[in-house]
């Protein structure tokens, strides 16, 4: 089994991390025999090189990706990489293949119809506005002097 | 489709429908022998209590669908028009059946004389909501093997003949839309739809017309007692059994006579008063065709057919060897229900209907048991039209100088009354009290309200452009106005359209965003913005002229959603004399003597006996210084005695004048703002809303940050690589991941935490 090393920077919650990042290493690493090979916290154990202890990230021959969690050397002078899966980025093309319900989106764009609790709105303020909705008759006159109904009981004219 | 043999019987007993044996294999269109009956289940032939198949009532007709448009014919004495009576019930599902003569009602039918006819039911009386459950299926078919074309059988405009189409040529053309019709032949007594069934082994032809008396019957919906749909000027009409007649296809509907031909020329025929889906027929004597003129403006015909929920067509070619999805190549729809409401699709909407991909008619949803909904939504609240009316009384529109003018009459009984007497109290008995004395001017004054109108004669709603004299009872007076017969105003609004100011999310709504509507004398009213949100709010005000009050309608578009009351008028108190009092207290005044005594006695006596109705021209009565034939009156007279004047005048100074007080104010609050409506809305407020002539609205750009690290909140169902940025989920399917269980777990905690896609 070879790996690959390198520096990544993003957070764990990336589904990819290693875009755009070189591998420390120029070839594939061997590792060694003694490594223990785990499917979800393996121990890589390869030859001590300067070079390699800026790595925080590997990557196996399987395509399945680590973090590093622990460096470290063994009494023969040999770099001990404790690692822990990476589920994200080694299933990274099945998970976004994968129908899925989402409740947050940032490529939504912008607010939905659903209520957002986050969102940060001032509390308790509200701003008035309004719209003036005349009457279409244009009858109406508060001022004048002009308009009373009387009603009786009388004769017809 | 599993096919009950035990009901049924085995395969190889069964009809084939010919030409189709080829699709045995899928037992589709094939049909199971019948035996006949007298009145009971054949044994072993059908469970009226489960549905065999959904075949049987793959759908219903809705109470809407043409067919199932009116449910009871009910000829009245004349025969001329008929009366129909609608029934929302569906009452009719859409049969498949062969020979079975299904039918709503069995009284209708002599069993032991008709031993073609299947009944399968033992009860009389059928459920009147799915016949189907006592009806044997015959058969189910694929909608696609079926295609159902239109022919039409109509008369001339003068009933000197008739001619049969296929619809295509009725309509005169092969184009559907829009529609002409065939002017020579406007009367339409039969549709018929013409089975069209898939072959194998044709030649240049997919589908075959089958002759249903060649080969024993494949028949939809055949015999099926339709009540008629609405028809036009009724001439004659026979409503016997709806046979197939001479194509023996699809009987849309139709009229035959009594022996089950198709009805032509003038064989008595029998006219049957059908009570209910279910009831019994009673024969009435009577000969009367129904038909129906085409009307270019709906295609009733095409909905007639449709209603059966099966593809359907004008012409042959499109019979033969149409496209289940060409345009013209009609599908009847049916709804989530189950029923069919006569719609239909036409062309690639075809394949959006659940029957394009049905393997037959028993992949129907339909549950006959299932409640129906017969409720008729509507969008639109009806406003009706108030009639003008004032019964016993009269209104009259005043301005300012009227009124003033009205409250001089009103104390200007004494003038009155100097005037009558020709301005001189020594002729007082020239008045006439009787206009007094039978109306107090007073007690004819119901109400007077001044309105918050601009000028008068107004607006076109008053009746009259001159005034008249106002009556108080049989009292002419000086007073006029002009004269006002309307009950009810509309008063209406300028309409607004309510637009979201932050794209229709959330924050457009309550409790982000509220309404208060102002309405003009009746206050404000809450809002719920979604009942406005992308609407028009209209606000209609009735105001009613028989109480000053008014009630306002707010509605969405046009349907009422919140009322509101409210009063308009302000009460104008009326004063004035109480003239009744007046003259009570004059007649029994105290009087010194004095030359008006006379003249007031006379009076009081001319009135009081014309009040008795006694002797007309009372002033006889005095002749002579006496009172009456017997000279007395009140007192005992005595020979030589009479009434003498004597010298001092008549002191009114000494009478109270009495004065009657009507009505008092009322409020004029309501007129000291605003007479417009006023829409205020209470917008939320944040960082990132932003502010343009008092209108809101979002600065995305400001959410920039927060969408990158909370994500906007959302409900989608999709896969995710439709997705960017910080995404959230809830559940995903990992079934095709080729993670470890361990490691799916882990990835489901992720993605519901938060990851960056």
């Amino acid at each position: 089994m070879t790996i690959t090393l390198y520096t990544i920077t993003k957070d764990n919650n990336y589904l990819d991390k290693t875009t755009g990042v070189s591998p420390i290493n120029n070839t594939p690493i061997t590792i060694d025999v003694i490594s223990r090979i785990d499917n979800l916290n393996p121990v890589f154990i390869i030859a001590k090189n300067d070079s390699y202890y800026a790595a925080n990230y590997v990557k196996d021959n399987n395509n399945r990706y680590y973090y590093i969690t622990n460096k470290g050397v063994d009494t023969a002078g040999r770099l001990v990489l404790t690692c822990t899966i990476d589920v994200l980025q080694t299933y990274a093309s099945d998970i976004k293949n994968a129908p899925a319900t989402v409740i947050r989106s940032e490529s939504i764009g912008r607010p939905t119809i659903y209520t957002d609790d986050k969102l940060p709105v001032y509390a308790n303020v509200r701003k008035k506005s309004s719209i003036e909705m005349p009457e279409t008759s244009g009858s109406l006159d508060a001022d004048g002097d002009n308009c009373y109904l009387l009603t009786v009981v009388g004769a017809v004219n | 489709m599993q096919v009950n043999t035990n009901v049924y019987g085995l395969p190889e007993t069964w009809l084939h429908v010919m030409p189709l044996s080829g699709y045995n294999e899928d037992n589709k269109n094939l049909v199971p022998a019948w035996q006949t009956i007298g009145g009971g289940i054949t044994a072993g032939k059908i469970d009226f209590d489960n549905p065999l198949d959904n075949s049987i009532a793959y759908a219903a007709l809705a109470a809407d669908s043409p067919i199932a448009e009116i449910n009871t014919v009910v000829a009245n004495d004349t025969d001329n028009p008929l009366q129909t009576i609608p029934d929302a019930t569906p009452i009719f599902p859409a049969l498949l059946n062969v020979e079975s003569y299904g039918k709503f009602t069995q009284t209708y039918y002599d069993l032991t004389n008709n031993k073609d006819i299947q009944i399968y039911s033992p009860n009389e009386t059928l459920d009147e909501r799915n016949l189907n459950k006592y009806i044997q299926p015959m058969c189910s078919i694929s909608p696609k093997d079926v295609v159902l074309k239109i022919v039409v059988r109509a008369y001339k405009s003068d009933w000197s003949e008739y001619k049969t189409f296929k619809y295509n040529e009725y309509l005169s053309g092969d184009d559907m839309h829009p529609y002409t019709y065939t002017v020579e032949y406007p009367h339409i007594y039969h549709v018929y739809a013409l089975p069209y069934a898939r072959i194998e082994n044709s030649e240049n032809r997919t589908r075959q017309y089958i002759d249903m008396d060649n080969v024993g019957g494949f028949y939809i919906a055949r015999d099926c007692e339709f009540d008629c749909p609405t028809w036009g000027t009724i001439r004659d009409y026979a409503l016997t059994n709806l046979k197939g007649g001479l194509f023996n296809g699809v009987h849309v509907w139709g009229i035959s006579d009594v022996n089950g031909a198709p009805y032509w020329g003038e064989t008595p025929n029998y006219v049957y008063k059908c009570i209910g889906a279910g009831g019994t027929l009673k024969k009435i004597n009577s000969s009367i065709i129904m038909y129906r003129d085409y009307d270019a403006t709906g295609d009733f015909v095409h909905r007639a057919v449709a209603s059966f929920g099966l593809f359907f067509c004008d012409d042959d070619d499109t019979a033969e060897n149409g496209a289940y999805n060409s345009n013209k190549m009609m599908l009847g729809t049916i709804d989530e229900q189950g029923l069919t409401h006569g719609d239909y699709t036409y062309g690639t909407d075809n394949e959006t209907q659940p029957q394009y991909d049905w393997t037959s008619t028993n992949d129907s949803k339909y549950n006959p048991d299932a409640p129906i909904d017969k409720n008729t939504y509507s969008a639109q609240t009806t406003f009706n039209t108030v009639g003008n009316y004032n019964g016993m009384v009269n209104r009259y529109v005043l301005d300012g100088t009227a009124v003033r003018a009205l409250s001089t009459s009103l104390w200007a009984v004494m003038g009155d009354l100097i005037t009558d007497a020709g301005g001189d109290y020594a002729n007082l008995e020239g008045v006439d009290y009787e206009n007094f004395l039978t109306a107090n001017p007073m007690d004819c004054i119901i109400d007077l309200r001044k309105y918050p109108f601009k000028d008068i004669p107004a607006k076109g709603h008053w009746s009259a452009a001159t005034q008249k004299n106002i009556n108080f009872g049989k009292k002419a007076s000086s007073a006029a106005g002009y004269e006002f017969n309307y009950t009810m105003f509309e008063y209406a609004f300028t309409n607004v359209d309510i637009f979201p100011r932050f794209g229709n999310c959330f924050l457009d709504y309550a409790p982000y965003t509220t309404m208060e509507l102002y309405v003009p004398f009746c206050g404000t009213v809450e809002l719920n913005p979604a009942d406005f949100m992308g609407h028009t709010l209209k606000v209609k005000m009735e105001i009613d002229y028989t109480t000053g009050s008014c009630v306002t309608y707010i509605c969405a578009d046009n349907l009422v959603v919140k009322s509101v009351n409210g009063t308009v008028a302000i009460d104008i108190p009326v004063t004035g004399t109480n003239s009744a009092r007046i003259m009570s207290n004059l007649n029994n005044a105290v009087v010194s003597e004095g030359a008006s005594r006379a003249a007031l006695e006379k009076a009081k006596v001319k009135n009081y006996f014309t009040l008795k109705g006694a002797v007309a021209g009372s002033m006889d009565l005095y002749t002579g210084g006496q009172f009456g034939v017997t000279g007395k009156l009140n007192k005992a007279m005595t020979a030589g005695e009479r009434w003498t004047q004597k010298g001092a005048e008549y002191n009114l100074t000494h009478q109270e004048q009495p004065v009657n007080v009507i009505k008092s104010c009322s409020s004029a609050g309501g007129w000291a703002i605003d007479l417009q409506c006023r829409l205020i809305i209470y917008y939320p407020d944040a960082d990132f809303i932003t502010w343009t002539n008092n209108k809101p609205s979002l600065n995305l750009d400001a959410l920039a940050t927060y969408a990158h690290l909370n994500g906007f909140a959302c409900l989608e169902n999709k896969r995710l690589n439709n997705f960017t940025g910080y995404t959230v989920v809830s559940e995903i399917d990992l079934s095709n991941c080729a993670a470890s269980e361990t490691e799916k777990q882990l990835i489901r905690g992720l993605l519901q935490s938060g990851v960056y896609i």
